[in-house]
């Protein structure tokens, strides 16, 4: 049996069941028309259609349904789909007679959002303080502003069957990747899921490999990053609700580079990249070091430190391992509530967590004060990854190392550490490998890797990125040497 | 000829790296006792003879690759018919299919007698084999760069043999050329077990973006191997008397007891958690490689080549695992190694050679 | 599918059948010295130092057996105490003298095996026992501590060649070598360096006191720091500070009685001088005198070892590498009758901060 074909009668049935929607007849005394009027109440603006829209028709003088739209900036409504989204939109639908099947679409949509406030978790202290929100046009204009140029593609799509999300895929043709675009656009289309609620649910299912912990698309809510990022020939793909907008192909060490490197100078950003890759370094290896080193390798110790630590641990009933699950889980504990608690307790049960657990479990002879200051650095340490997604994968990578160093002290930590290498050589960004530019080793790239060289000497697009444009200015110009005195 | 996907190619940059953490393996830890023993404190000449003749062979192993088209199981079939050229590829099965448990079992061995003595050889065996079969699956790109990372990651090692010059009196190498030029050579042969590596080239080579170009890359590898080993093995010659070297089994080891770093005391323990960093590349290659020639060989999946070769090392890990046994199996790669690649590969080239005179080519 | 979960039981199993054996920090008692004296007729008394950590200061306490075997020793010592001994972290290891004239390879060997143990590890010959040694009580980290620290500053600053487990067993093997080890005694609740025990094979043969020391270290050694008091004729005294000392050995002649010529290049500077002012004529018969005592002393020095047949500095070895297919034991047949030359130059070179 085959479904009845789509028309506007049947979608007016439908809707009218709702008590929103609302069909009303107006007329129009100068032409001498009556006008029907349907609309879905809560997306209209009641407010601009009784300022704007109703004055002009039902006051002016004009005979058919083509004179308005030759005059309005009206949508065609011959499509009874059209009709139907359009109407749920917030548009006005209007027609002559109450069984007409075609009418005019008339744009007057209610437009509330959040004003546009500073980025939350990409906070920078220097350089534009804009960000995302909710509303895909704001966002588009914010984009657009950037990169005033007509090679700006947007492409948009729906996705959800019951959310109707409007997707932007946007790209700068003649410098993206046409294979990196059409990758996107394909995956896109393929999604099959009914409520697309932000843009995270879209990186879960077109993601590369779905499995794995590692975030394979780069997620931002700063317009700036996404213009510069754009303009290196990346993709990004905007959704209508979420204010963040994700950026791909992506490689791991984006993941630890924030955006305010660039506002700096070259050598200062650096030395800040150096030291957050040695602080996650540090947060995940410190812990499994201390299970390992405490459960058996104590020769490794120096004999100035073996005296604190035995002392420190003298009076502690768990062994190692234990000690160290109860603290971790402790931090995560504080973590969770503290994100779950309003602001106003969230700070008292900070500090309560924070200083008075910790110091009493230290006197009750629960932890030894030296692994406290370890775990309490660590997880500050883990805090420090300018993208917030890496920071929970890190935290989580911590627990595998701590296992293994329990099983096989050093060795489990090489051993982990090797399986880890070997699922990052496997992700991949949108068919890209994920660990470039260390493997396959792309010495341009390394210039923005793990330092940030000066802008001069980036002159050439990422190598990963097969650009079709790989020059980005003219590097000789930007670098002239004077002589002494000239 | 094996023509493999451009999408599955590396650049031939790789290949430095793969053929270098194929030769570092765990001949390092314990090879200079054994040419100290024949060539006394002349041994680092002998090191660097058994260089350059790597580099000769691998010259000629070149020369193979270009007369074959990049398939070395093709071209013992063409010369020597299909089965007995299927005998001699299926002989290569072996030796690649040995390396994996012998260096495992020699690993473990050390991981035994100075960290773990209880550690049980079938549960680290069976971690490892799990995670060897993890890499290959993920084929060819992922092993390379598996010899990628675990060759630069592990580098800073070198540097720890700085400490080891507070102790170390370099007169013990004088005078130069005091042994007999028969010694030195004998010792050079010895050595050959620890420069073994880059034969898996005849294997990985159609994997090489733009094939010819690899070979400078893969003499730069010999080199910065030769190099290396000859640093380590005068330092090792001045660190130690020589009647003192012939009592330890494993000298590089040693040597490590005496770095000191200000937040480390006893390093080897960090040395031998990282020498696993070291070891696994040449583990995966040799699984690789062996379960390469049986797809060619047999034409079955090349996952199930690998499944079984990795079960049987498994199982050998078990069953051979007292020192003497150890020894007799690294014995017989020391002389497998040699055979093939001073003995075969130079016949194979003057075969080819002749052949392609009369046939015209290969 | 399958494969996922074959993976999944080979983790399980591996995680759960995977330990090893655990030396929890606090659950272990961690040697920090060692000490071997003979005890009667074939037996042998091993002493052990544990640190006792208190927050402050660190106490020690010290167990002491007797057994037939220095490895039994240590074994039999496990029946005193609750919980594991380890001797991962030893950092040194006495040997009573009386025990060292019978010969301490055994003792050395043990270390020699373990794994566990670093090649950092000090050793000394005790003047006394070294049960007495170990059982005071110096500075505030344990004895152990103490003790290494004692060696390894008069190592580096004063006139105490280097020496560790490793340069022990390296001499020891050597053909062309003789080891040597520090000599210690407990005095009251310190413990001095009194001087150098030389061996032959793994036995003491002899011993340097302090005022030889300094000498010794510089042929030894081939470098010095450290002060050093030069008697100059009319009982007047010179301190002097050595900045660099360098020594050079040639052989001249046949290379089974070659020449040894010892030659010895000093700079110091003044550290004290109380008898007037330090004029150049002074300077330079401070530096005369204090050649010709370097060479009588160190000329006295050598020709007891030739004497005793012993060969600490290594001069068969240095031989070795000068001349070509060099047999040691031809060497050493006419080793007491080789002559040694040796020549000194001392260069003055500052006066201090004051004149």
């Amino acid at each position: 049996m085959t479904a009845p074909p789509p028309s506007v009668w049947t979608t007016l049935q439908i809707l009218g069941s709702s008590t929103d929607f609302q069909t009303k007849v107006y007329r129009n005394d100068t032409a001498g028309l009556y006008l029907w009027v349907s609309y879905v109440e809560p997306m209209v603006d009641m407010e601009f259609v009784a300022r704007s829209i109703f004055p002009y028709l039902f006051h002016c003088p004009f005979s058919s349904l083509e004179e308005i739209h030759r005059a309005l900036p009206i949508d065609d409504a011959y499509d009874p789909n059209n009709v139907k989204e359009k109407l749920l939109e917030g548009y006005l639908f209007i027609r002559l007679h109450e069984t007409d099947e075609t009418g005019l679409l008339v744009k007057a949509q209610k437009t509330l959002e959040r004003a546009l406030t500073v980025p939350e978790v990409e906070f920078s202290v220097v350089g534009p303080k804009e960000s995302f929100i909710e509303s895909l046009e704001t966002n588009l204009f914010l984009l657009r502003k950037r990169i005033p140029i007509d090679r700006l593609t947007v492409k948009m799509t729906t996705v959800g069957t019951l959310s109707k999300t409007k997707v932007a895929v946007v790209y700068i043709d003649g410098i993206a990747n046409p294979d990196n675009v059409q990758t996107v656009l394909q995956r896109i289309e393929e999604v099959e899921f009914d409520e697309i609620i932000d843009s995270s649910y879209i990186v879960q299912i077109i993601s590369d490999n779905r499995h794995s912990p590692f975030p394979q698309l780069l997620d931002t809510e700063r317009p700036d990053r996404v213009a510069a990022v754009l303009a290196e020939g990346k993709v990004a793909i905007m959704v209508d609700g979420s204010p963040h907008v994700l950026i791909g192909p992506t490689t791991l060490v984006e993941f630890f580079s924030s955006f305010e490197d660039y506002f700096l100078n070259w050598t200062v950003a650096s030395f800040f990249r150096l030291i957050r890759l040695f602080s996650v370094t540090f947060s995940i290896l410190i812990t499994p070091m201390y299970v390992a080193t405490l459960n058996y390798h104590y020769e490794l110790i120096p004999k100035d430190l073996l005296g604190t630590l035995i002392t420190s641990r003298r009076e502690i009933p768990f062994p190692p391992i234990l000690e160290v699950l109860f603290l971790e889980l402790t931090i995560e504990l504080l973590r969770e509530a503290g994100a779950r608690l309003p602001t106003k307790v969230g700070q008292t049960i900070g500090i309560v967590g924070g200083i008075v657990i910790g110091t009493a479990s230290v006197e009750a002879g629960l932890t030894s004060n030296v692994l406290l200051i370890l775990v309490a650095l660590a997880a500050l340490a883990s805090f420090t990854t300018p993208v917030y997604k890496i920071g929970n994968t890190i935290r989580l990578m911590r627990f595998p190392f701590i296992l293994f160093a329990e099983i096989w002290g050093l060795l489990g930590v090489a051993f982990c550490f090797c399986i880890i290498v070997t699922h990052l050589l496997y992700l991949t960004s949108l068919g890209r490998p994920f660990l470039s530019p260390l493997y396959p080793p792309r010495w341009r790239d390394l210039k923005d890797a793990l330092a940030r060289l000066p802008f001069t000497s980036q002159s050439k697009r990422p190598e990963t990125l097969r650009t079709e444009q790989p020059i980005r200015f003219d590097g000789k110009k930007a670098k002239q040497k004077r002589d002494i005195d000239e | 000829m094996a023509s493999v996907a451009e999408r599955l190619q590396v650049s031939p940059f790789m290949t430095f790296f793969i053929i270098m953490s194929m030769q570092i393996g765990i001949g390092v830890l314990g090879f200079q006792r054994i040419i100290a023993e024949t060539a006394g404190h002349d041994a680092w000449i002998s090191v660097l003879l058994a260089g350059a003749s790597s580099h000769l062979i691998l010259i000629l192993i070149y020369w193979l690759l270009q007369q074959a088209d990049g398939d070395f199981v093709l071209l013992h079939q063409r010369l020597f018919g299909r089965w007995v050229g299927g005998v001699l590829s299926l002989l290569l099965v072996l030796y690649f299919a040995i390396i994996p448990f012998v260096v495992l079992n020699t690993y473990i061995e050390v991981v035994q007698v100075w960290m773990f003595p209880d550690l049980k050889t079938w549960e680290f065996s069976l971690a490892l084999f799990l995670l060897c079969l993890y890499i290959t699956f993920g084929g060819f790109r992922i092993v390379v760069g598996i010899c990628f990372f675990f060759l630069i990651i592990p580098s800073y090692l070198v540097f720890t043999f700085w400490f080891v010059l507070d102790y170390s009196d370099f007169y013990q190498l004088l005078p130069i050329f005091d042994h007999s030029p028969s010694a030195i050579l004998k010792a050079a042969k010895q050595m050959t077990l620890t420069m073994l590596g880059y034969e898996t080239v005849l294997f990985f080579y159609p994997f090489i973006k733009g094939g010819k170009q690899s070979a400078k890359w893969a003499h730069a590898a010999v080199l910065t191997t030769t190099l290396f080993y000859t640093l380590l093995t005068i330092l090792t010659l001045a660190y130690f008397s020589e009647n003192q070297l012939q009592r330890q089994i494993w000298p590089t080891l040693m040597m490590w007891k005496v770095v000191e770093l200000p937040f480390i005391e006893r390093f080897e323990y960090i040395g031998i958690a990282n020498w696993l960093l070291i070891i696994l590349p040449n583990i995966c290659l040799g699984l690789w490689c062996s379960s390469r020639i049986c797809k060619q060989l047999f034409s079955i999946r090349q996952k199930m080549a690998l499944l079984v070769i990795t079960t049987i090392c498994f199982f050998c890990t078990l069953w051979i695992d007292d020192r003497a046994e150890i020894d007799f199996a690294n014995t017989i790669l020391n002389r497998a190694g040699f055979y093939f690649l001073y003995i075969w590969i130079p016949c194979l080239a003057g075969i080819t050679y002749i052949v392609k005179k009369v046939r015209g080519n290969v | 599918m399958s494969m996922r979960t074959a993976l999944l039981i080979g983790v399980t199993v591996v995680l759960l059948c995977g330990c090893v054996r655990k030396e929890i920090l606090d659950d272990i008692n961690i040697e920090s010295a060692v000490g071997f004296d003979e005890a009667g007729k074939e037996k042998i008394r091993g002493t052990i130092v544990i640190p006792v950590y208190k927050r402050g200061e660190t106490a020690n306490k010290t167990l002491t057996t007797v057994s037939s075997t220095a490895k039994d020793v240590l074994e039999e010592l496990q029946y005193k105490t609750s919980e594991p001994l380890v001797s991962g972290s030893i950092e040194i290891a006495l040997y009573g003298k009386q025990l060292a004239k019978q010969g301490i390879f055994p003792f050395i060997d043990q270390f020699r095996r373990d794994a566990s143990i670093g090649t950092r590890l000090y050793l000394a010959v005790v003047d006394g026992t070294a049960k007495h040694l170990l059982e005071g009580n110096y500075g505030r980290q344990g004895n152990g501590i103490y003790l290494s620290n004692l060696l390894k500053q008069n190592i580096e600053r004063r006139d105490l060649p280097k020496t560790n487990l490793h340069l022990f067993l390296k001499t020891y093997y050597a053909d062309g070598k003789d080891p040597f080890l520090p000599y210690i005694r407990r005095v009251g609740e310190d413990v001095q360096v009194i001087g150098v025990v030389l061996f032959r094979g793994d036995r003491v043969v002899d011993t340097i006191g302090q005022s030889d020391m300094f000498y010794f270290k510089i042929v030894a050694d081939g470098y010095s720091e450290g002060t050093h008091t030069v008697r100059l004729n009319n009982k007047k005294y010179v301190s002097i500070k050595n900045i660099s000392t360098k020594r050079t050995i040639s052989f001249s002649g046949p290379k089974t009685r070659p020449h040894i010529h010892v030659h010895i290049a000093l700079e110091g500077i003044v550290r004290e001088y109380k008898h007037g002012p330090f004029t150049s004529a002074v300077r330079r018969s401070v530096e005369k005198t204090f050649e010709q005592q370097i060479r009588s002393q160190t000329e006295a020095l050598l020709r007891r070892f030739q004497e005793k047949q012993i060969d600490p500095i290594g001069f068969g070895d240095l031989a070795a590498s000068r001349y070509r297919q060099f047999r040691h034991r031809d060497f050493y047949k006419h080793y007491s009758q080789l002559p040694i030359r040796i020549t000194a130059d001392v260069t003055i070179r500052d006066t201090g901060i004051i004149e």
